[in-house]
């Protein structure tokens, strides 16, 4: 026995001599998970989808008044209220889990699959169909009434009078309805949600935290890839820049909408004025130095969000500016800090199933 | 002395501890391919993706469409039962023990030591007479019963499970394991939500001792579980064990074979205590089989010998990974990368952007992108399934930073290089950058 004992006691000294590193990393500390949870569900998560219904229901009444009586007041009115709900569901789209992820969908899915199928809404609307009964998201949603709303192949006077078509005025009336009562059901299950949300406070593939930091960068890298390289024509087999593949083509909102979604990103992060990812990181085991480069390479992502020329996203694409490819690949650089120092550090699987290890 | 020891590995042991460990491992077995579907492993691992990465040297095991997946799954399931039952013994051990190999090989992205400790086990058995008492193959008078089998075939399933600890418990002695507490000081404090322990789950010390502990049971255990007198504390301590890391880690199935198979470890008396006699014992030794002795030593020095190629290369091992698989290093280290790669257009100068997660699952991608043979392989993938215009070969590279450890994250290679230019083999990967281990 006392052999054994001395036999490890060689080893704790090889291994404390074998070491070569003179730096030692930053501690660890305890770190309240519950706090965090609590905060996410009660300060931002379920503000975003009251916020977000309210705007809902706000549109679908301004899309009524447009369709009972379609005129230039009506139509402005819509627009505007269109754009400020289109910000808050950008806002909300970085929390797409739990309730708002269904068998059918994600909310963000269901109401803002980009591009719009123009041809086959026209078909519904000649058929008068508003059933939605089908699997056409690009049918419907956020950019079905970006194309109905902002036509940019029409002109006002045109788009009011297309409206004359009562075909066309109902399928606008139950876009509206469609997009509020998908909102409505995801603020709805929210409120049952909130307890078992801030209750599951560990790290395994069903925690609270790992969801949310997986719709968090499933939200992040649908940015960078679909918002930002789908229509700069980044994606293998691309042959060139496909300027009509930005979200919110007609309306010309996908500029302020990408960095709407990416200070939402941010927002996930860094937990607004709470308790957030960035804290966690701070309080886990070596984690200054990611803090500080996620801090850095955020800056450098304002930096180059700030330096876009104000124009339409479809036109700086057109025009291939060369700040979109300074954005991407701030962003690129991004990516790993995100997806496997951050996860890696926190113990968080990049995964929806749960997968045995070893 | 050898020649002693040699008479004693020929001498008759009883059968039953086999039976127990046939009928144990077969049951397992049939729970495990239920549970994978239960689980959605079978549609989301290997009938969803497009891509599977292969074993080198092993290309050409291929996938079937998906009815032949299922297929394969089902015949694994009754072999299993078979294996069990002991029904067509050799059979439903041979038949699987190839679905099961099968399954594995289709995809090395989804290793795992334990289904590689599965493998063995049913070749174990294959080779093992456990048929001939308190089987099916007995009583149809298939085989006839056999109340005893030569000592090294008991013993044989118990050296692999020693085996399997003790080396796992030698790739804990690094410097990260047992001088920093790495990786379970990252991954402990997972758990301080738990009531009264969860303090101490964020402390440093927690995890060194959890670290330390760990080494020493792993390496300690195969040796506590032979004496006779410490074993029940043993195997006692071997169900805490297995319990707390299948409660802490995501290790699905594995704490369970592990904990049922070490009961070879248990006397005969104990098996006996199972498996009655009704009426006579059969008395009859299972056949010698000097042959099939003499190959147990080729195996038994392969098995030893394996874990150890890592040295003939110039490593680091945890940071290369060159000869890090079938070697029994279990939950040893947090990696994780994040891959991005490129095609390019030599001619034009275009290059795209590649989105993982458009050609792999979840699981393949997270693999991948620490896994220097596995990201060649998807590099040559791609190069394939996107030819330039003319029909020739794009540039692929890739951009890959690797975390281990909870250091900062560090290129794994150079993102300039052609990765269509390389070719994966035995060889050293010279073209892996070197690792710098501090903090």
């Amino acid at each position: 026995m006392r052999g054994l004992l001395a036999g490890f006691l060689i080893l704790w000294t090889f291994t404390l001599v074998g070491c070569t590193d003179d730096q030692q990393p930053t501690k660890s500390g305890s770190f309240d998970r519950s706090a965090m949870l609590r905060h996410y569900a009660d300060s931002l998560i379920q503000p975003d989808f009251d916020s977000l219904h309210r705007a809902s229901q706000q549109l679908s009444l301004q899309l009524e008044a447009l369709s009972f009586q379609p005129d230039v007041q009506t139509l402005s009115a819509a627009r505007i209220q269109w754009n400020s709900t289109y910000r808050l569901w950008l806002k909300a789209s970085v929390w797409m889990f739990g309730p708002a992820e269904t068998s059918l969908g994600s909310l963000r899915e269901l109401t803002g699959t980009f591009p719009a199928n123009e041809a086959r809404i026209e078909q519904f609307i000649q058929a008068s169909d508003t059933s939605f009964q089908n699997f056409e998201r690009d049918t419907r949603g956020l950019f079905a009434l970006d194309y109905l709303l902002f036509d940019r192949s029409k002109s006002d006077n045109q788009l009011i009078a297309a409206l004359a078509n009562p075909g066309r005025a109902a399928y606008l009336r139950a876009l509206g309805k469609h997009f509020q009562s998908q909102v409505a059901n995801v603020k709805q299950r929210w409120i049952s949600y909130r307890n078992d949300f801030v209750a599951s406070a560990g790290t395994d593939a069903g925690s609270s935290i790992t969801q949310m930091y997986n719709a968090f960068l499933m939200s992040y890298e649908f940015s960078k890839n679909f918002r930002l390289g789908l229509p700069m024509g980044l994606r293998p087999g691309q042959q060139q820049p496909e300027p009509d593949k930005v979200e919110a083509l007609h309306s010309k909102a996908g500029r302020e909408g990408l960095i709407t979604h990416l200070q939402s990103i941010h927002r996930v992060y860094s937990g607004g004025s709470g308790l957030g990812f960035d804290d966690y990181v701070l309080a886990s085991f070596n984690g200054q130095t990611l803090f500080d480069s996620t801090s850095n390479q955020w800056a450098r992502v304002i930096s180059a969000m700030q330096v876009l020329p104000p124009a339409p996203l479809d036109d700086l694409v057109r025009n291939q500016q060369p700040e979109l490819r300074s954005l991407n690949d701030a962003l690129t650089r991004m990516t790993r800090f995100y997806k496997s120092e951050m996860a890696s550090l926190l113990g968080l699987t990049i995964t929806y199933s749960s997968n045995d290890g070893d | 002395m050898i020649s002693s020891w040699r008479q004693r590995l020929f001498e008759a042991a009883d059968i039953r501890p086999l039976v127990t460990l046939r009928v144990a491992f077969g049951l397992m077995m049939v729970a495990a391919v239920v549970r994978s579907y239960w689980m959605g492993f079978v549609e989301a691992q290997y009938l969803q993706p497009d891509f599977h990465f292969n074993y080198y040297g092993w290309e050409w095991v291929k996938p079937l469409p998906a009815f032949g997946i299922h297929a394969v799954m089902a015949l694994m399931g009754i072999a299993a039962l078979g294996v069990a039952l002991g029904a067509f013994y050799r059979w439903s051990c041979a038949v699987f023990l190839l679905t099961f190999s099968y399954i594995e090989l289709l995809d090395a992205a989804y290793y795992l030591n334990h289904y590689y400790f599965v493998s063995l086990m049913a070749f174990t058995l294959l080779i093992l007479p456990a048929h001939r008492a308190f089987s099916v193959d007995v009583k149809w008078r298939r085989v006839k019963a056999a109340g005893c089998v030569p000592f090294w075939m008991r013993a044989l399933p118990a050296f692999w499970l020693g085996m399997v600890y003790f080396y796992a418990g030698l790739a804990k002695i690094n410097a990260d394991w047992l001088h920093h507490g790495l990786p379970l000081r990252m991954w402990l404090p997972a758990f301080s939500h738990w009531p009264v322990v969860g303090s101490w789950m964020t402390k440093p010390e927690t995890a060194l001792v959890f670290s330390w502990a760990g080494m020493l049971f792993d390496v300690s255990i195969p040796f506590l579980l032979l004496n006779k007198r410490i074993r029940p504390l043993a195997y006692l301590m071997l169900l805490a064990f297995h319990l707390l890391t299948g409660l802490m880690f995501p290790i699905g199935i594995f704490p369970v074979v592990m904990s049922i198979s070490a009961l070879v470890f248990f006397s005969d008396q104990f098996h006996a205590r199972i498996w009655q006699w009704h009426g006579v014992k059969p008395a009859e030794l299972a056949l010698q089989h000097r042959y099939l002795f003499r190959f147990t030593h080729l195996l038994i020095l392969f098995q030893l010998v394996w874990p150890w190629r890592y040295l003939a290369y110039p490593g680091p091992l945890f940071w290369k990974e060159e000869g890090y698989r079938f070697s029994w290093r279990v939950m040893l280290m947090e990696k994780a990368g994040t891959a991005q790669f490129y095609i390019r257009d030599p001619k034009s100068g275009k290059e795209w952007q590649v989105r993982n997660r458009d050609y792999l699952n979840d699981t393949q991608e997270k693999q991948m992108s620490f896994q220097p043979d596995l990201l060649l392989q998807f590099a040559h993938y791609l190069g394939k399934r996107h030819l330039l215009p003319d029909g020739s070969t794009p540039i692929v590279r890739a951009e890959v930073w690797v975390t281990l450890n909870g250091r900062r994250g560090q290129l794994l290679f150079s993102p300039h290089l052609n990765l269509m230019n390389l070719r994966d083999s035995f060889a050293p990967k010279s073209w892996l950058n070197p690792w710098n281990p501090n903090f």
